[in-house]
């Protein structure tokens, strides 16, 4: 632990170009926490007056008692770069001139697919990234998540192999076998990465690859690790060979020939790999000699290697030894921190790429220039992209990053949350920062400023942000883009306090709760229903759990979880259907059209959006979905809410007055998009065709009291009259396990409705990977299940990943869809029953 | 297209409408049922020379005989009301005035709200009691200890007192009535007094002579039918406990269905809904209700003081298309008699919700207490539930549940709505007329269609055609295949007539 006066830090945040903003990412149980927690004993940055107060990694108790993480959490290291590594740094932004030692954040985030909102949060704020991989399970479906997230991010990864112990000691590799589960590993990286990003893009070639060091090895848990780097620079005077040249030849197809001492391109009978004759081969002799107690062989490495053990360390044996040895031998945190100073980048360079990425307004704004140049001097432009509890209850520090300008106690800024347009009042408010702080772990310590580049916490802004919003003093200044989430709120229980007068406390939780997860959605249905919605039954666990014991305090009462459908149509409307409004002096006609398909995704991504100009979104859905170009140029508009998966499509011809009536239909389009007719969930992928409409001629007779609610009829009408069909929730499942399980996954998924997509072997190990579609809906207590049916080897991750129908017809009694809907309409206390057609469908 | 446009005629005249047919009452039951002998007495002794008889839809088929027993029997002249501007449990004074009337008697069920000038004789059309079997089924579920709180259905009202006095032999331990109010307004106290210290609790327009605490310590008993009387009863208590008997349900008392909570609940996602809004209309529910006016300057008051626009609309008799004439409203406060505010507003564009509901979404000050204030005389100054508006302060930011937006409830400290930052100078852009934020102006400047727009070049220049003709309920040509196919965009022979 280094320790620091705040002065001493403040110092450090000035030095942007020694600054390292990392987040830790990977899949669960990959060993991330345990990596951090070697970094953080290495290098944590402690101030001065609470040295050895706290310990760092100590966050939350469910955390510890789980074994798993659930909130990222930052924390700050310092690192003075040896003066011989200093030309390993390429690129002027990325170090300061005379300066050697290094400001890294790091956060450290959850690997379940649960929380991987907040990975997202930590990516926002970070640019580069650690991915850790589990050299064992290798590359998982996490891994290929959260690294596509971070590249579309613009961070730049870094690969480190973890768990190699477990490699040597459990699975007792040969040694070109465990070569080439890297190999292998280090190859399915790079495809990822060039899936998703393009080597002549602004970050350049991002690949990673051993021979440049940018790859390392090693484990968490007993705390060492290396790059080639390491290995070359033990080697260098031997060889006389300069370490930067002989990194790639410890790489790949280069043999060594002991008696001819000559590099070889091919395998040959007398030949060995340089990396297992070099790297593995002393790595491998250690083990063996220490585990197997052969002493004396220990002595002896152990004086080759140069390490000297103290006092107690002496005492040791076996695995203990072990540790001991290999950690002072290959001391993981020198080896991380030097990867990290040297591989990725300063905010410098980061933010001249991630600018365009990272901001809404125009690319040469006062403010775009700023945050590409990171100029301490331009307006302040900060991002906030979490909120975390502080002691006080109800309060949070709003956690971001500083992208342009300083923050600084007292400074009044403009705070603006994700629905700000600029120019308009609405979602923004000017205040005063009460406070700037230094989040380091757990605690916090004030601070005068903070300059750009830097990630720090404020207080007294948390009131005027929901989850995440921009904070700057450019008046004309657009929004920071608003993270895309890759996993949605499909999941949701239903809250009741116990004791009805607590409801005012409920809600007050419920706000809280809220704010302190980036993804968690808390609503009050128009039931009157509390209703929390998550990711996974993990992530609504933890909700509730906090929601109970830390926000609102008081006793729940909590329904099972369900899923939200959507309400759809499968065919066109069987006939035109008409409704009257109530003076029967207007009439509208109207179709419902399901969607083809891909639509209402293409939405959904605001590929197909309404802010769109209509000829450019026209000629989109003409040429993709075989729309008649005139009539796609006539969305009226989508909904629910204004940007739905469903349009309404002006198809009349010359009819009058047909605008004056517009805001009311599109009106009474909202409210029947909102709330379907099966059982007021949301329409999903729904077109409605306004054929014609007879209006009165006098205005006064097509008013909106007229027209809105006569919209809304003739649209429940039209879905009605068009096969309705509801749509379920979908988790894209990918589960491990070896091969002897497999049996009992396909039938825990069979009796759950799932549909394998995908089974292969995962090369190199014995594991078998499954990848299937399961119904949401069926996915509850499915962990548990598949554990107890494959004897606990078997561990799915679950994403929701698309709606289907849910098959069946909900007018037909007994049939699933019209269990689910009389379900529905029961909880929010509506009328039994499917209301009729003719509630809705006028006759002439 | 191969709707027809059916256009016959017939279809009118032998259209059915669904109205529940009435039973009238054979002439020799009248005088027991409606209590005509009570009435003419009550006229007699006031000397009231012209009555109004004010009749619910359902007991209008004995409008007639009623009126002539009491002209023939009293000095007075009779006026019957009938179809009610607003609720028919509330007192119709207004058109009681059109006839200049002394007084008003009421025939039905009533919400027994105070009115403001006209004294009222309240006629329930009782329900059969047997007070002895009464006690007895009621008698068991009751505990044997504390105060029990008898609240009936008006029907019942009749055996209100002999109830009590039964229940309080047989359990030993003190029986209260919720007692109805005195006909005349000027003999009846304000009750919508109270505060610290009072010994009389008003429960939806009954008088309780008990204090709040012991009420709220009490067991209610509930006799009646369900209906939005419970339904308020139910919300008014909270959480004290409610037995609920219907001496026609042959079931044992019980306390009520998970309705209840359920209605509690969704009322609450109304308060939520209100803090949400931006624009309040004010709908006047009653015109005879005592102090509505005072109620609607309050209401006003309150919603300016949260920085909310407010405007205030009177529609008489509420139904969907009226109210989904203003969509630029987010949120309806119906100042109303109890029974008739809590609007299950389903069907309704926009939610409408209760004055109390507004207070609670708008008044700082006011804490959520678990017990509904139906009444809005009580949340005036000097009512039992008035909490005073704090000055004015801070801008209280949140997050809602409902939007998962930010929302701001209150005023900047400098401005009101008219001032402040609204009023400065505002860049134009687009050549656009500034507008007040949050108003109606903004409203309409989110609206695509504005009116007297000429949008000259944007709108194509088409030949005129012949139009339909007749009136839009039915179309002279209506019904006739070959005229549906074509009628608008080709037939070439209708389109000769260019201007």
């Amino acid at each position: 632990m280094v320790n620091f006066t705040v002065a001493e830090i403040r110092n450090l945040m000035d030095l942007k170009k020694n600054i390292r903003n990392m987040s830790v990412i990977a899949h669960v149980d990959h060993g991330k926490s345990t990596l951090t927690d070697s970094l953080v004993a290495k290098a944590g940055i402690v101030a001065a007056a609470k040295a050895g107060e706290t310990r760092f990694t100590d966050t939350r108790k469910d955390e510890q008692d789980r074994c798993i993480t659930i909130k990222s959490t930052a924390i700050s290291l310092f690192f003075n770069l040896e003066p011989k590594d200093v030309p390993f740094i390429k690129g002027e932004n990325q170090k300061e001139k005379d300066n050697d030692g290094f400001l890294i954040n790091l956060i450290d985030s959850p690997g379940h697919v649960d929380f991987s909102s907040e990975v997202t949060a930590a990516l926002r704020v970070t640019d580069g990234a650690l991915v850790v991989v589990d050299c064992v399970s290798g590359v998982c479906v996490q891994t290929e998540t959260v690294l596509r997230q971070a590249i579309a991010e613009r961070i730049k990864p870094v690969l480190f192999m973890n768990k190699m112990d477990r490699a040597l000691l459990e699975l007792q590799l040969e040694q070109e076998d465990l070569y080439q589960t890297f190999q292998r590993i280090v190859e399915s990286v790079n495809v990822i990465i060039a899936t998703y990003s393009d080597e002549d893009g602004p970050m350049g070639n991002i690949q990673v690859h051993p021979a440049n060091g940018s790859v390392g090895f090693g484990s968490g848990l007993h705390g060492w690790a290396f790059t080639l780097k390491q290995f070359a620079e033990m080697y260098a005077d031997k060889f006389k060979i300069d370490p930067i040249k002989l990194m790639p030849k410890l790489w790949g197809d280069n043999f060594f020939n002991m008696k001819s001492k000559k590099w070889q391109k091919s395998k040959e009978a007398d030949n060995v790999r340089s990396f297992n004759q070099f790297v593995l081969d002393p790595v491998y002799k250690v083990f063996d000699a220490v585990m197997n107690f052969k002493k004396d062989e220990t002595e002896k490495l152990l004086t080759a290697l140069k390490i000297t053990l103290k006092g107690e360390d002496k005492e040791k044996e076996g695995k203990q030894l072990m540790k001991v040895v290999m950690r002072t031998w290959l001391p993981a945190g020198d080896t991380l921190l030097q990867m990290i100073a040297i591989h990725l980048p300063s905010p410098v360079t980061a933010q001249f790429y991630r600018m365009e990425m990272l901001y809404e307004g125009p690319p040469d704004d006062e403010a775009a220039r700023a945050i590409k140049a990171c100029n301490p001097e331009g307006p302040l432009m900060m991002y906030v992209s979490k909120m975390v509890p502080t002691s006080d209850k109800g309060r949070f520090y709003a956690f971001g990053r500083v992208f342009a300008g300083k923050i600084a106690s007292g400074l009044k800024c403009k705070i603006m949350g994700p629905n700000y347009v600029p120019g308009k009042k609405e979602d923004t408010t000017e205040k005063t920062i009460q406070r700037t702080i230094l989040m380091m772990g757990r605690y916090t310590e004030a601070i005068e400023d903070v300059p750009c580049g830097n990630i720090c916490g404020l207080v007294g802004v948390d009131q005027f942000l929901v989850k995440t919003g921009t904070l700057t003093t450019f008046r004309e200044a657009h929004n920071m883009k608003v993270m895309k989430f890759s996993v949605s709120p499909v999941v949701r229980v239903a809250v009741e306090a116990k004791n009805p007068s607590d409801l005012p406390k409920l809600v007050e939780g419920l706000k809280r709760l809220a704010k302190s997860d980036p993804m968690v959605q808390c609503i009050i249905e128009e039931s009157g229903e509390h209703i929390i919605a998550g990711a996974g039954e993990l992530h609504l666990e933890i909700c509730l759990k906090d929601l109970e014991e830390d926000h609102a305090c008081i006793p729940l009462k909590k329904s099972d979880p369900v899923v939200s459908y959507r309400e759809t149509v499968s065919d066109e409307s069987s006939e035109m259907c008409l409704s009257k409004s109530p003076n029967k002096h207007n009439r509208l006609f109207m179709k419902a059209v399901p969607m083809p398909d891909g639509l209402p995704e293409d939405i959904d991504d605001n590929e197909i959006s309404p802010r769109q100009d209509f000829k450019i979104r026209g000629r989109m859905l003409a040429d993709k979905y075989d729309y008649d170009i005139t009539e796609a140029r006539k969305i009226w508009c989508f909904g629910p809410d204004g940007n739905g998966p469903n349009i309404l499509v002006d198809c009349t011809k010359g009819v009058q007055y047909l605008n004056e009536i517009k805001d009311s239909v599109v009106a009474g389009f909202q409210w029947a998009t909102k709330e379907g007719v099966l059982c007021e969930e949301n329409m999903r992928g729904i077109r409605f065709n306004i054929h014609d409409v007879t209006l009165h001629a006098d205005a006064i007779h097509r008013g909106g009291g007229q027209i809105i609610p006569t919209a809304r009829r003739v649209l429940y009408a039209s879905q009605l009259m068009a096969s309705p069909r509801l749509l379920e929730p979908v988790y894209l499942c990918e589960i491990q396990c070896p091969e002897a399980a497999v049996g009992g996954i396909y039938g825990v998924l069979n009796r759950r409705r799932g549909i394998v997509v995908e089974e292969m072997q995962v090369p190199g190990t014995p594991m078998f990977q499954v990848k299937a579609h399961l119904p949401v809906n069926e996915s509850f207590g499915f962990t548990a299940d598949l554990r107890s049916n494959t004897g606990g080897q078997a561990f799915p991750q679950c994403v929701f990943d698309h709606w289907q129908i849910l098959p069946g017809d909900p007018m037909d009694a007994g049939s699933k869809p019209s269990v689910v809907v009389s379900d529905t309409r029961k909880r929010k206390g509506l009328k039994e029953g499917i209301p009729d057609i003719s509630n809705y469908f006028d006759k002439l | 297209m191969s709707v027809a446009f059916s256009g016959d005629d017939s279809a009118i005249i032998n259209e059915k409408l669904d109205v529940g047919l009435v039973e009238s009452t054979p002439e020799a039951e009248l005088e027991g049922k409606y209590d005509l002998q009570g009435c003419s007495s009550w006229l007699k002794e006031h000397n009231y020379r012209i009555a109004a008889l004010q009749f619910p839809d359902n007991l209008l088929a004995d409008a007639t005989p009623i009126a002539l027993y009491l002209q023939d029997n009293t000095e007075c002249q009779i006026y019957i009301l009938a179809d009610t501007s607003y609720g028919s449990c509330c007192v119709d004074e207004v058109a009681a005035d059109h006839v200049t009337a002394d007084c008003v008697i009421h025939f039905g069920h009533a919400c027994l709200s105070a009115t403001s000038r006209l004294p009222v004789y309240y006629v329930f059309v009782d329900l059969p009691l047997d007070v002895s079997s009464a006690a007895d089924v009621l008698c068991p579920a009751l505990p044997a200890d504390g105060t029990v709180v008898v609240f009936v259905d008006v029907r019942y009202q009749h055996a209100l007192a002999a109830l009590c006095r039964e229940l309080s032999l047989r359990l030993g331990s003190p029986v209260v009535a919720a007692e109805p109010p005195p006909s005349d307004p000027a003999s009846a106290p304000d009750l919508t007094g109270g505060g610290e210290g009072a010994t009389e609790t008003v429960l939806l327009n009954r008088r309780v002579a008990l204090s709040e605490p012991a009420l709220q310590a009490a067991t209610v008993v509930y006799v009646g039918g369900e209906g939005r009387l419970l339904t308020c009863l139910a919300m008014a208590l909270g959480d004290t406990p409610l037995l609920v008997w219907d001496p026609s349900g042959g079931r044992s008392p019980a306390p009520p269905g998970p309705e209840a909570s359920r209605a509690v609940r969704r009322r609450y996602y109304m308060v939520e809904r209100t803090k949400d809004a931006a624009r309040v209309g004010v709908l006047v529910g009653t015109l005879a209700v005592r102090r509505y006016r005072e109620a609607i300057e309050r209401l006003k008051q309150l919603l300016r003081a949260a920085g909310k626009r407010c405007y205030t609309l009177l529609c008489g008799k509420l139904n969907v298309a009226k109210l989904a004439n203003f969509p630029e409203l987010d949120v309806l406060v119906l100042v109303s008699c109890p029974e008739s505010a809590l609007l299950d507003s389903k069907e309704f564009l926009q939610p409408v919700v209760t004055p109390y509901e507004a207070e609670l979404a708008c008044n700082p000050a006011r804490q959520w207490s678990g017990r509904y204030v139906a009444e809005f005389g009580r949340l005036l100054p000097g009512g039992a539930a008035h909490v005073p508006l704090p000055e004015a302060g801070d801008v209280v930011t949140d997050v809602s549940l409902v939007t998962g937006r930010l929302r701001s409830c209150g005023l900047e400290a400098e401005g009101t709505p008219q001032s402040g930052a609204d009023s400065s100078l505002v860049a134009r852009d687009n050549l656009s007329v500034a507008v007040h934020g949050g108003g109606a102006g903004q409203a309409l400047s989110e609206r695509s269609w504005r009116g007297l727009e000429q949008r000259l070049g944007d709108t194509p220049v088409t030949a005129a055609v012949q139009g339909q003709r007749g009136v839009a309920a039915g179309y002279d040509q209506e019904g006739t295949a070959v005229e549906d196919s074509g009628s608008k965009d080709t037939a070439p022979a209708e389109s000769g007539s260019t201007s």
